[in-house]
C-alpha cells in the first residue's frame, strides 16, 4: 500500500507553494520589520495583560461556541438519521440553506431578532423568563447565539455524514443481544461516530477562533478577539511584527486544541 | 423507553431546525418589504427590491464570477484532496498527520492575514489576474473542508476490503476505484457542498484579490452596503436560497437525496 | 498585465493552469491595451461615479474609466503590492491613508500646471503643498432617527445625555471619523473652541470614558449604524456623514444628519495621482475635472457633500451647514497609534 504515497503529492505541493510559502514570507518579512528577534514580539504579547486578555477572550469564545455546537449538533444529527424521509429532507434543507446566505445578511437578520422589540425578547417574556425586554444585541449572549447559529451546520454535516454510514445491522445485532437503547448508543453509535464529531469539532473550532466578520458585526469593538487585533496590526497600526506574532499564537493554540481533540477521539475509539 | 428517546429526538430536531432557519426566514420576509429600511415585520408585500436588483448588473456579474470561482476551485480541491486523504488515511506516507495539519490549517488563520499573504506573494511573482489569483486562493481555503470530511469517512472504511478485492485479482488502483471510491462518494459530495459554499461566502481573502475585472458576490454585497443598507441584499440572498432549494430538488429527482446521502 | 475585461472561459482555464504551475516563471502574456483609466476609491462612490461622472468624462477624453471600489485601507494594500507597476492611475482616499501613501511614495505630487482647475478650489483643499487635493468635504456630525427625535441633534453633548442610555453609537478608533468625536469631547470637557480642542487629547479621553454607559455599539461600518437608527433600536450615530446618511433619507428612511451648534466636521476626501501612474495625462485630466464646476455640482446635488469649489450653488441640505471644521490630519497621523492603543484599553472595553 506504500505505493499510494505519491497520491498526496499534488495537494502537498499546492498547499506548500500556494499557502505555506506566502504565509512564511509574510511572517518572515513581518518579523524582520519589528525591533529585534521574533522572541521580542512574544515577550511583548505575553508581558502585556491586554494581549493576554485578547488571547483568553479568543480561547473562551472558540471553546464555548465549539462545545455548544457539539452539544446541539450531535443529538440533532442523531435524531436526523432516524427521522422519516420528508422530515429528514427538511432537516437537510435547514442545514444547507443557511450556508447559502452570506454572514453579512444573516447578521442583519439576527440584529432584528435580538433587538429590544425583537422576537427573542418577546419569546423570553412569553415564557416568563424575563419581565421586561433585556438588551441582547451587541452583548456576549447575542454574540454566542449568532455565532453558534452560523457555525452549527459545519458541526452537523460531518457528524451526520458519518452516522448515516453506520451499518444498521450492527445496531440490530446489538439489539438482539438485548442491550437497551442507551447501551446500544454507547457501544455502537458513539464510538463509530467519533470521527465525524472530530471533523466537525476541528472545522468549527478553526472557524470560530479565526472568525473576523461575525464578531465584528455581532458585538463590535468592545469584545476583542485575536483575529481582530491581528488585522488591526497588519492593516491599521502598521505593526506587522506584532500581527505576525499574534497570528503564530493563534495558529499554535488552534492546532494544539485540535490535536488534543484528536487524541481524545483516538483514546475513546481504542477503549 | 426507546419511544421516549425518539419523541425527545424529534422535538430537539424541530427546535434546531427553527433555530437554524430563523435568520433566513427574516431575510426572505424583508426581501418582500415595501420599505427602504431593512426591517421586520413586513406589513405589505412588494417586489420593489427584486425590480431594483434586476437593474443592478453588478450583482449579476458578481454572482456569475462567484459561481465560476466556487465551481472551479471546488473541482480542483476535490481532485487534490481525494488522493491526498486516501494517502493520509492509509498512512502511505511519512508524516501523514503533519500533512493533514498542513492541508487543514488555512481554516485556522484569520482570512485577512491569508489575504494579505496571497496578495504580496502573487504580486511578487507577477501574477495579477484577479480570477487566477482568486481560484488559487479559494482552492487553499476549500481544501480543509474536503480533507476533513473525507478523513472522517475514511475512518469508517474497512481497508481489508481492498485487500480482498486484490486477492480476487484486481490491481491496487482497480480495487480503489471499485471498492473505495464508491464508499467515499457521499463524503466527497458533502465536502464539495461545504467547499463550494465556503468559497461562495468568502469575504476576507477575496477582499484583497478582487479588482475591476473580477468581483465576487460577498464583496459586491459589502460594496452595495456602502451605498445604503436597503432590502436589496435580502432580495439577492433570497434568490440564492431559491437556487439552493432548486439544486436540492434536482439532486433528489436525479439520484434521490436519500440515496445520494447529501449528509 | 492589465487584463482586458472580456475573457473566455477557455483562456481562463489556460491561465489557471499557468497559475497552477505557479506562474513562477511569470509568463509574459501578450496583451492588448486599450486606453483605460483605472481609479481606486471608496465603494460608496461607485454608483454616482458610474452614472454621473464617468460617461461624460469618457466621451470628452475618448477613453474608458474603470473603478475599483473598496475601503481606503484595502486600496492602500493593493497599491503597496504593485508599487513598481501600479494598476491605478488615480486614487480617492481619506487623508489618514493618503499620509501613509505619501510616506511610502505611492502617490506623486500634483503638478499645478497640469491641473487647470486647481485655481478654482479653496486654498485649504490643497493638502501638504499639493500632494493631494480635497475634491469634496462630506459633512460629518450625528445621525439620528427623525421619527423619535424630531428636534434633531442641537449639541454634541446629547451623546452623553443619560436619556440615551444604550442608544448611542460611536465609530471605532480605526475609522476615519474618530478625531471628530475626540475633538467634540475635548471641546465639551474644556470649553475651548473645537479647532483648538482637537489637540487636547487627555481631555478628550477623559470625557469619552464617561460615554461608555450610553454606548450600544462601537461601529466599523455605516450600514449597520444606519440600519440600527432607521429601525429605532439606536437613536444617535456619531461620526456619520452626509453622503451616506442623506442618501438614506432620500431613499425614504427615517434618518437625518444633525447640525450641532458646536459645528460639523469635514471628512477628508482626497484625490491623488498614483506614482508611475499608467496614462498620466488622463490621470491629470480626471483630477482637474473633479474640481471643475460640473462634477463639483454632482458632489453637492447627488452626494450632499460640500464642494471645495465655491462657485457651485448648493442644495439646501448642504447650504444649511455652517463652516466645517477641518481636522489637523498631520497631528492625527503622528498620534494615531497611541490613541488606538489608549482607546482599545480605556474606551472599547
Amino acid at each position: 500500500m506504500a505505493a499510494a504515497g505519491w497520491l498526496a503529492l499534488p495537494a502537498a505541493a499546492w498547499a506548500t507553494i500556494c499557502f505555506l510559502l506566502p504565509l512564511a514570507i509574510l511572517f518572515a518579512t513581518s518579523f524582520q520589520s519589528g525591533d529585534g528577534a521574533p522572541f521580542g514580539v512574544f515577550a511583548r504579547i505575553f508581558g502585556d495583560s491586554y494581549y493576554r486578555d485578547v488571547i483568553a477572550n479568543t480561547v473562551v469564545y472558540a471553546s464555548v461556541v465549539t462545545f455548544a455546537c457539539l452539544a446541539i449538533g450531535y443529538p440533532f444529527a442523531l435524531a436526523l438519521v432516524r427521522l422519516p424521509g420528508w422530515l429528514q429532507a427538511l432537516g437537510m434543507i435547514a442545514i444547507l440553506l443557511p450556508l447559502t446566505a452570506s454572514a453579512i445578511v444573516k447578521t442583519f437578520g439576527w440584529t432584528i431578532l435580538l433587538r429590544t422589540t425583537g422576537l427573542v425578547n418577546k419569546l423570553l417574556m412569553a415564557i416568563g423568563a424575563i419581565d421586561a425586554p433585556i438588551r441582547i444585541l451587541f452583548t456576549l449572549p447575542g454574540l454566542y447565539l449568532g455565532t453558534i447559529n452560523m457555525l452549527l451546520p459545519f458541526m452537523i454535516l460531518p457528524i451526520f455524514a458519518v452516522m448515516r454510514r453506520i451499518d444498521p445491522t450492527l445496531l440490530d445485532a446489538a439489539a438482539t443481544l438485548r442491550s437497551g437503547p442507551v447501551d446500544r448508543f454507547l457501544r455502537v453509535t458513539l464510538p463509530l461516530s467519533l470521527p465525524g464529531a472530530f471533523a466537525g469539532f476541528s472545522i468549527v473550532f478553526s472557524l470560530a477562533s479565526s472568525a473576523y466578520v461575525i464578531p465584528t458585526l455581532l458585538i463590535g469593538e468592545r469584545h476583542k478577539v485575536l483575529s481582530k487585533v491581528i488585522a488591526h496590526n497588519f492593516l491599521v497600526a502598521n505593526d506587522p511584527a506584532l500581527g505576525a506574532g499574534l497570528a503564530v499564537v493563534l495558529l499554535i493554540f488552534c492546532t494544539s486544541m485540535i490535536a488534543l481533540a484528536a487524541r481524545f477521539g483516538r483514546a475513546r475509539k481504542e477503549s | 423507553m426507546a419511544r421516549v428517546f425518539i419523541v425527545l429526538g424529534r422535538f430537539w430536531a424541530l427546535l434546531v431546525i427553527v433555530f437554524l432557519l430563523a435568520p433566513i426566514f427574516v431575510t426572505v420576509a424583508v426581501s418582500f418589504s415595501p420599505s427602504a429600511v431593512f426591517d421586520f415585520p413586513v406589513d405589505r408585500l412588494s417586489t420593489r427590491w427584486y425590480e431594483r436588483l434586476s437593474r443592478q448588473s453588478s450583482f449579476w456579474e458578481a454572482l456569475g464570477t462567484s459561481a465560476w470561482i466556487a465551481s472551479v476551485s471546488t473541482l480542483l480541491a476535490v481532485a487534490l484532496a481525494t488522493p491526498a486523504a486516501i494517502a493520509i488515511a492509509t498512512r502511505a506516507i511519512p508524516g501523514a498527520r503533519t500533512l493533514a495539519g498542513l492541508l487543514t490549517s488555512p481554516l485556522m488563520m484569520p482570512g485577512l492575514v491569508v489575504g494579505i499573504a496571497f496578495l504580496q506573494a502573487f504580486r511578487a511573482v507577477g501574477l495579477r489576474d484577479a480570477q487566477t489569483c482568486l481560484v488559487i486562493a479559494h482552492v487553499i481555503i476549500t481544501l480543509p473542508y474536503i480533507v476533513r470530511t473525507l478523513l472522517a469517512s475514511l475512518h469508517l472504511f474497512d481497508f481489508s476490503l481492498i485487500d480482498a478485492a486484490r486477492t480476487l485479482g484486481s490491481t491496487w488502483p482497480g480495487a480503489v476505484a471499485k471498492v473505495l471510491l464508491p464508499a467515499l462518494f457521499p463524503a466527497v459530495v458533502t465536502g464539495s457542498a461545504f467547499a463550494f459554499l465556503a468559497s461562495f461566502d468568502n469575504y476576507s481573502i477575496s477582499l484583497f484579490l478582487v479588482d475591476v475585472t473580477a468581483r465576487t458576490l460577498p464583496i459586491q454585497v459589502l460594496n452595495y452596503l456602502e451605498t445604503g443598507a436597503d432590502p436589496t441584499i435580502a432580495a439577492i440572498s433570497t434568490i440564492l436560497l431559491c437556487f439552493t432549494v432548486l439544486a436540492l430538488l434536482l439532486a433528489d429527482r436525479i439520484v434521490g437525496v436519500r440515496r445520494l446521502d447529501l449528509g | 498585465m492589465t487584463q482586458a475585461t472580456s475573457k473566455t472561459r477557455r483562456s481562463f482555464l489556460a491561465q489557471t493552469a499557468a497559475g497552477a504551475s505557479l506562474a513562477l516563471a511569470a509568463p509574459a502574456l501578450a496583451q492588448v491595451r486599450r486606453k483605460e483609466l483605472i481609479i481606486g476609491g471608496p465603494a460608496g462612490m461607485t454608483d454616482v461615479l458610474k452614472e454621473d461622472v464617468f460617461p461624460s468624462f469618457e466621451r470628452k477624453y475618448g477613453c474608458r474609466v474603470l473603478f475599483d471600489g473598496s475601503s481606503s485601507l484595502e486600496n492602500l494594500k493593493k497599491m503597496q503590492a504593485v508599487k513598481d507597476r501600479p494598476q491605478f492611475s488615480v486614487v480617492l482616499m481619506d487623508d489618514p491613508v493618503m499620509i501613509v501613501a505619501q510616506d511610502e511614495k505611492l502617490i506623486e505630487k500634483i503638478d499645478p500646471k497640469n491641473i487647470p482647475n486647481i485655481g478654482a478650489i479653496v486654498q485649504n483643499a490643497i493638502v501638504r503643498d499639493g500632494w493631494w487635493l480635497s475634491y469634496k468635504w462630506p459633512r460629518a456630525s450625528i445621525a439620528y432617527n427623525s421619527k423619535n427625535l424630531p428636534g434633531g441633534t442641537p449639541s454634541w453633548a446629547m451623546l452623553w445625555d443619560p436619556k440615551y442610555k444604550g442608544k448611542v453609537m460611536i465609530p471605532s478608533v480605526r475609522a476615519t471619523q474618530i478625531p471628530f468625536i475626540l475633538a467634540a469631547a475635548a471641546h465639551l470637557e474644556t470649553g475651548k473652541p473645537i479647532a483648538e480642542a482637537q489637540y487636547d487629547i487627555n481631555a478628550a479621553f477623559k470625557k469619552l470614558a464617561t460615554i461608555r454607559s450610553n454606548l450600544l455599539l462601537i461601529y466599523n461600518g455605516s450600514a449597520q449604524v444606519a440600519n440600527l437608527i432607521e429601525t429605532g433600536e439606536a437613536t444617535l450615530g456619531a461620526g456619520m456623514f452626509s453622503s451616506y446618511t442623506l442618501w438614506r433619507k432620500r431613499a425614504g428612511a427615517p434618518v437625518d444628519l444633525g447640525y450641532p451648534q458646536e459645528g460639523s466636521f469635514a471628512m477628508p476626501s482626497g484625490i491623488a495621482k498614483v506614482a508611475k501612474a499608467p496614462e498620466p495625462e488622463l490621470a491629470d485630466a480626471f483630477i482637474s475635472e473633479t474640481l471643475g464646476a460640473e462634477y463639483q455640482k454632482v458632489w453637492a446635488d447627488k452626494l450632499y457633500d460640500t464642494p471645495t469649489n465655491p462657485s457651485v450653488t448648493l442644495p439646501p441640505e448642504v447650504a444649511a451647514a455652517s463652516t466645517l471644521t477641518v481636522i489637523d490630519w498631520g497631528f492625527v497621523a503622528q498620534n494615531r497609534n497611541e490613541w488606538m492603543s489608549r482607546f482599545d484599553r480605556e474606551i472599547a472595553i
